[in-house]
């Protein structure tokens, strides 16, 4: 739905992308990471049609955003960081001005405008002056806006900044639930965020993609191997040696070991998930099975060792 | 076109809740009335034209009012981002923000229609003149209005567009009197060319030149011009 190549933006002398790739397949959610001034918003920019790349190619909905520009746009919605909004007027006027500015039919304008007033729960506040809204009601019309003609793709630059911690549960909730029918493309400095909503991440560091891959993936390649956590009823002896020889694994560890029931920490090979290997290996052999889980993925330490390494590594 | 004329709609729903708006309106209104009342006082005659040369002074003020916001706001506050993210072409926008700014004026315009709606009452003025005073008016109104919007689309500084537009119109006003009205030479033909004040006096003596007419059609068409490529401008950054 996205495809990005080799994206690069100078502003004069200086680049705020270089040689940027991604892709995002339709109904993603992918999450864009990065510390200030990575180039997510210049990025973000690009896809919308709001600024020209130096060079580079970028498509959206299967329309390349330079030449075929309109077309791109017509399938795109976009909220902009900032939430810029007309403040002298309702998010009922302003959203039947984005409406018909998109390309809703004149007829179905005034039901769009109810419906998507209604997804983000604005309706209460449907007839305020935007510049009396608060940060929070301000973000719900941009969304509101960029929903606006059902488009394809979504680019949300920092959905949920400024906003207090029920807010944000609201919003994220929201745009989760906008996953699937909608491809997006969210910006963030907020790992959680990203765990929470996207099926995979494509971390940025200045203006180069540093990583992407699925926040699990990412996970493992950077620990080295996958980790997972096992309790099982079952000789202790036994139970390790068994596991530890099956294809995939690298190391079993016993963590705690009371009344038959072992604790386990297991080290599989990063590339292949051993987990239904280990669970089918557990009860083949008439153990009991009790607990079986990744360990959680500490993706605060991943992102920044990767948005932290130097360009000694690279040099 | 559509696109075009959903823009002006937000643009004149924007004039029509806005102070400025509304005091450059009265302030019209009430300088033109004045003027009416005085000059028919001082002349006792059935005629517009003093009244219209005086008035058209106000333009000066009026139109760099009117269009000051009309792009550097949306610059200013970012909206211009969501709007040039719409598909819409450049074009569109800037000739939907030129209408909303001509349609306002126009009705400000209409509105002062009554004094030649009293002086028919009054007397029996020539209805041709008057017909063509307004008329360059208009036209007055409408190129200054073009002038304002390329000012205002040139930077994100309403304060700063206002003034860039009076000190062009200015000097379009003033032209004039550097050539002076009976020097010769190639220089001098050009400010005469170039002056809007001597155009427009033709309209309010009643005569239709379609060299004036052209005149201003041209300065508006390049104006629009002007505007689109500002505002492609802002996306190449
Ligand atoms: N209009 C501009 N002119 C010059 N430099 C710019 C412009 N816009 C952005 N930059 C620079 O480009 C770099 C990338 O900026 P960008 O806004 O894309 O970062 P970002 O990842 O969105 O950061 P943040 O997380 O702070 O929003 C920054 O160094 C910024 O200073
Ligand atoms: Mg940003």
């Amino acid at each position: 739905m996205i495809q990005v190549e080799k994206l690069t933006k100078y502003y004069g002398e200086y680049a705020a992308i270089e040689d940027v790739s991604f892709a995002v397949e339709k109904g993603e959610i992918v999450g864009f990471l990065g510390p200030n001034a990575a180039g997510k918003t210049t990025t973000m920019r690009i896809l919308t049609g709001f600024l020209q790349p130096t060079s580079g190619k970028a498509r959206v909905a299967g329309y390349d955003v330079v030449t075929q520009s309109l077309d791109a746009r017509r399938r795109t919605g976009y909220l902009p960081e900032n939430v810029p909004l007309y403040d002298d007027m309702t998010p009922r006027h302003y959203l039947r001005f984005a409406a018909r500015i998109n390309g809703v039919e004149g007829r179905q304008v005034n039901k769009r405008v109810e419906e998507v007033m209604e997804a983000t729960g604005v309706t209460d506040h449907a007839d305020v002056l935007i510049s009396k809204l608060s940060k929070g009601y301000r973000q719900r019309v941009g969304i509101a806006q960029a929903l606006i003609h059902n488009p394809d793709v979504l680019v949300l630059d920092e959905p949920t900044v400024g906003l207090d911690p029920n807010q944000i549960q609201e919003i994220r909730q929201l745009i989760k639930g906008l996953a699937g029918d909608h491809t997006i493309i969210l910006s963030t400095h907020i790992l959680r965020e990203v765990e929470m909503l996207c099926e995979r991440v494509v971390i940025i560091r200045e203006g180069h993609v540093a990583a992407m891959d699925t926040p699990e993936n990412l996970a493992r390649s950077r620990a080295g191997a996958q980790q997972v956590k096992l309790v099982v009823r079952g000789p202790e002896r036994e139970v390790q040696a068994k596991l530890a020889a099956l294809p995939g694994v690298l190391r079993v560890q016993t963590a705690h070991s009371a009344d038959g029931v072992v604790e386990l920490e297991v080290e599989g090979e990063q590339k292949r998930d051993v987990r239904e290997t280990l669970a089918a290996a557990v009860v083949s052999n008439g153990w009991g099975l009790q607990h079986l889980s990744e360990a959680r993925v500490d993706l605060e330490r991943i992102f920044r060792e990767i948005t932290l390494e130097e360009k000694g590594v690279a040099a | 076109m559509k696109n075009a004329i959903i823009i002006m709609q937000r643009e004149l729903r924007s004039y029509f809740t806005s102070t400025i708006a509304y005091t450059v309106a009265a302030f019209f209104l009430f300088i033109c009335g004045y003027l009416f009342f005085s000059v028919l006082a001082a002349t006792q005659e059935a005629s517009l034209r003093y009244m219209l040369h005086n008035a058209a002074v106000t333009m000066l003020l009026i139109a760099p009012a009117l269009t000051m916001r009309l792009v550097a706001e949306e610059r200013r506050s970012g909206t211009i981002e969501l709007l040039m993210t719409a598909p819409v072409t450049d074009t569109q926008v800037v000739i939907g923000k030129y209408l909303g700014s001509l349609v306002f004026f126009l009705s400000m315009l209409v509105l002062s229609l009554q004094y030649p709606i009293i002086l028919m009452r009054l007397g029996s003025p020539e209805m041709g003149p008057m017909f063509t005073g307004f008329l360059g008016m208009f036209l007055l109104g409408a190129a200054f209005l073009a002038i304002g919007l390329v000012a205002s689309s040139l930077t994100k500084n309403q304060i700063v567009a206002a003034i860039g537009a009076f000190a062009v119109m200015l000097l379009l006003w003033i032209v004039q009197w550097a050539a002076g009205p009976t020097a010769t030479g190639w220089l001098p033909e050009v400010l005469r060319q170039l002056s809007v004040l001597g155009r427009f006096d033709n309209f309010v003596k009643g005569v239709v030149d379609t060299r004036d007419l052209v005149f201003f059609a041209s300065l508006i068409g390049f104006c629009l011009f002007l505007s689109v490529r500002a505002l492609a401008a802002v996306k190449a950054r």
